[in-house]
């Protein structure tokens, strides 16, 4: 694998993060995300997520941009905003409670890329 | 009024999708196959799989492409050198014979041989067009005059944009049922489905669509260069591309100057250029009339990644070597514009991983073509539900789009699957052998397709599903059988590793195929009695945009 690998995985966490807090502030989809849990520490936010969800998804789309260039990264970033939004589509159908745990391995996924690039 | 409007922008597209949907899949597969057109060939070349790359220097390589071609075609119009790279590692030398005046113009004259870039020795490979077969049928299908094929093709990119717009248009729910996936519910599966993988890859959709027709625009649209130049292309893109016209030879003799020196010279200008010498590597060269007076050398950069290609060459005097023209990177904005077109569609610029998100796009763009056709009459069924129930047949207009529907979507997987097992099986020496491939393709489909048009059912979907996904899960079994030094095992071990992914990537299509098959024989009641969905359709022409 090339170096910085890890941050190519960051910007698709990121836009895994933004397209899963996107279905979040949905009717049925929050449903679906939270039926398998209950109550979860994140239902007090779900008015901030549609929010958050953008900076997510704007963070992917600075990080693309920032390895590729303007033109590459912008496409980087559509391809994997596409990807994300297929495998969460399956998830929410098929593995709800995996769709939300994925959404939380996310974050910290995304600080240790963040990391290891910057160290490695 | 509104309602008006979308009833008529749903018939606009039903109508659009249905009448091109099956060559618009053939045309969608292969273009999808063809973003792994390089790492095909060598999967089919096995021959080449022992072969490490090359740590030569390109002067070298050059020098021994030089001696191979002087061997072969010392008078030849025009020679091309294709040097190796990270995605094809044999040395290619192509030449174009000189014609006799008055003599039409032939495919015939084009040779091309692979040689070994260390020893420039040809490499003695099985004959296959490999994955160019998949490039050239995405434009050119087969069988067909060149030209007609491309006017089919571009007619159905125009009926497949227009089925995107007018599709964003009609689905009034597109923020609503974004990640809305519900299976197992008959016709509202099958319109999710649809949904989804148009919508989720819309900006691919969109943009693949767009600029495939621009890639052939001069000839779907020739007036303009028509008027400004009297039709004369070559005029035309000599200017756009600031190219010097090739000159003709003078009729003497003349010793060839050391192309060698020419390649270290060109890596010399362009790392001056670069500043930091990163990326001074020649791509292709092309030397016009070699062995003449009149002798020209061109060399192209070979780009570095970015969504338009370097587009710096350097044309040398073939004789003399001095340089003669230079095109610097500065390319015109317009030329730009059609460059980054051409990128974006071929993805030529894009690293493995930006290449993966593409084929995984261009799949999804299958499936949504394949769903909105089986959606097409799963709909018609459900209108001819009483009708059927009486015990009458079908209409003819259904029971043929049931049975295409069949023969292309089970089908088209199995013809491809097809094209892989005959490069494995057909002796090495068989003549036109590399044609005989691509016959056993569409022999293997004109089956499945009369097949499916004897009895379109579901026994014939479940068989079709189950070959075609057998076929590609035994690929890497039968690679391993015929070819052991290409087995996925070693391959794994000691690369190539493009060889070990085609392996895996049919092991996973092959899984994917064998569950649609399983899903079909779970689902008999469904199909035969499909659920209603929980409130009846208010007006049959916003069937496409029903409230659940």
């Amino acid at each position: 694998m090339m170096k910085g690998s890890w941050l190519y995985l960051a910007v698709f966490a990121l836009a895994y993060l933004g397209l899963a807090s996107l279905a979040y502030g949905m009717e049925r989809h929050h449903k679906q995300l939270t039926r398998a849990h209950g109550s979860s520490v994140l239902a007090a936010l779900k008015r901030l997520t549609p929010v958050a969800a953008w900076g997510w998804l704007i963070a992917a789309l600075h990080l693309a941009i920032s390895l590729e260039g303007a033109g590459p990264g912008s496409v980087l970033w559509l391809g994997n905003l596409t990807a994300a939004a297929m495998m969460l589509a399956l998830l929410l159908t098929y593995a709800p409670g995996l769709a939300r745990r994925l959404a939380m391995v996310s974050l910290p996924l995304i600080v240790l890329g963040m990391l290891v690039a910057y160290w490695a | 009024m509104k309602d008006a409007f979308r009833a008529s922008m749903a018939w606009v597209h039903t109508w659009a999708g249905l009448l091109v949907c099956w060559v618009l899949l053939l045309i969608f597969a292969a273009g999808t196959a063809s973003y792994y057109r390089n790492e095909i060939t060598l999967w089919m070349q096995p021959e080449l799989h022992a072969i490490a790359p090359s740590q030569d220097s390109q002067a070298h390589m050059a020098e021994r492409a030089v001696i191979a071609l002087q061997q072969r075609a010392p008078d030849a119009k025009q020679w091309f050198i294709g040097f190796p790279s990270e995605r094809s590692q044999g040395l290619q030398i192509f030449w174009e014979d000189k014609l006799p005046p008055g003599v039409e113009p032939t495919r015939e004259r084009f040779h091309d041989v692979m040689l070994n870039p260390d020893t420039g020795l040809p490499l003695e490979v099985r004959e296959t067009k490999g994955g160019n077969f998949f490039y050239r049928l995405h434009f050119d299908l087969h069988y067909l005059p060149v030209t007609l094929a491309r006017w089919i093709v571009g007619f159905c990119a125009m009926f497949m944009l227009v089925a995107l717009i007018t599709g964003v248009i009609i689905h009034r729910r597109i923020f609503k049922d974004f990640f809305t996936f519900r299976p197992g519910k008959g016709q509202r599966s099958w319109l999710d489905a649809h949904n989804i993988t148009g919508v989720l890859a819309l900006p691919y959709h969109l943009m693949i669509t767009y600029t495939g027709l621009m890639l052939l625009m001069y000839l779907y649209m020739p007036t303009p260069i028509v008027v400004a130049y009297q039709g004369n292309n070559q005029a035309f893109f000599g200017e756009l591309f600031r190219e010097e016209p090739a000159p003709e030879p003078s009729g003497r003799a003349a010793k060839l100057t050391s192309i060698g020196n020419l390649v270290a010279q060109a890596q010399h200008i362009w790392r001056g250029s670069e500043g930091d010498g990163s990326h001074a590597k020649v791509d292709h060269m092309h030397i016009n009339n070699p062995n003449d007076a009149a002798a020209s050398v061109s060399l192209d950069k070979a780009g570095d990644g970015g969504l338009i290609e370097s587009g710096m060459s350097l044309t040398f005097d073939g004789v003399s070597g001095k340089l003669l023209h230079e095109v610097d990177a500065e390319q015109r904005a317009v030329v730009q514009t059609a460059t980054a077109m051409r990128s974006l569609h071929e993805a030529n610029f894009a690293q493995p991983l930006l290449r993966a998100l593409f084929f995984i796009s261009g799949l999804g763009g299958c499936l949504m073509i394949a769903t909105g056709a089986v959606l097409w009459a799963v709909k018609k069924r459900q209108a001819q539900a009483r009708r059927l129930a009486s015990g009458l047949p079908p209409t003819w207009g259904l029971r043929l789009v049931e049975g295409l529907n069949l023969g292309v979507i089970a089908g088209l997987p199995i013809a491809f699957a097809t094209f892989f097992w005959a490069n494995r099986i057909l002796p090495v020496g068989l003549a036109d052998r590399d044609e005989w491939e691509i016959h056993c393709v569409f022999i293997a489909w004109a089956a499945v397709l009369l097949l499916a048009q004897w009895r379109p059912g579901r026994h014939m979907w479940q068989l079709m599903l189950w070959l075609g996904g057998l076929m590609w899960l035994a690929l890497p079994v039968l690679n391993a059988m015929l070819t052991p030094q290409s087995a996925l095992l070693t391959t794994l071990r000691q690369g190539p590793a493009a060889v070990a992914g085609l392996d895996i990537t049919a092991m996973l299509l092959g899984a994917a195929i064998c569950f649609a098959a399983w899903r079909t024989g779970k689902v008999r009641s469904q199909l035969s009695n499909p659920r209603r969905s929980a409130r009846p359709e208010h007006r049959p022409e916003l069937a496409e945009t029903e409230v659940a």
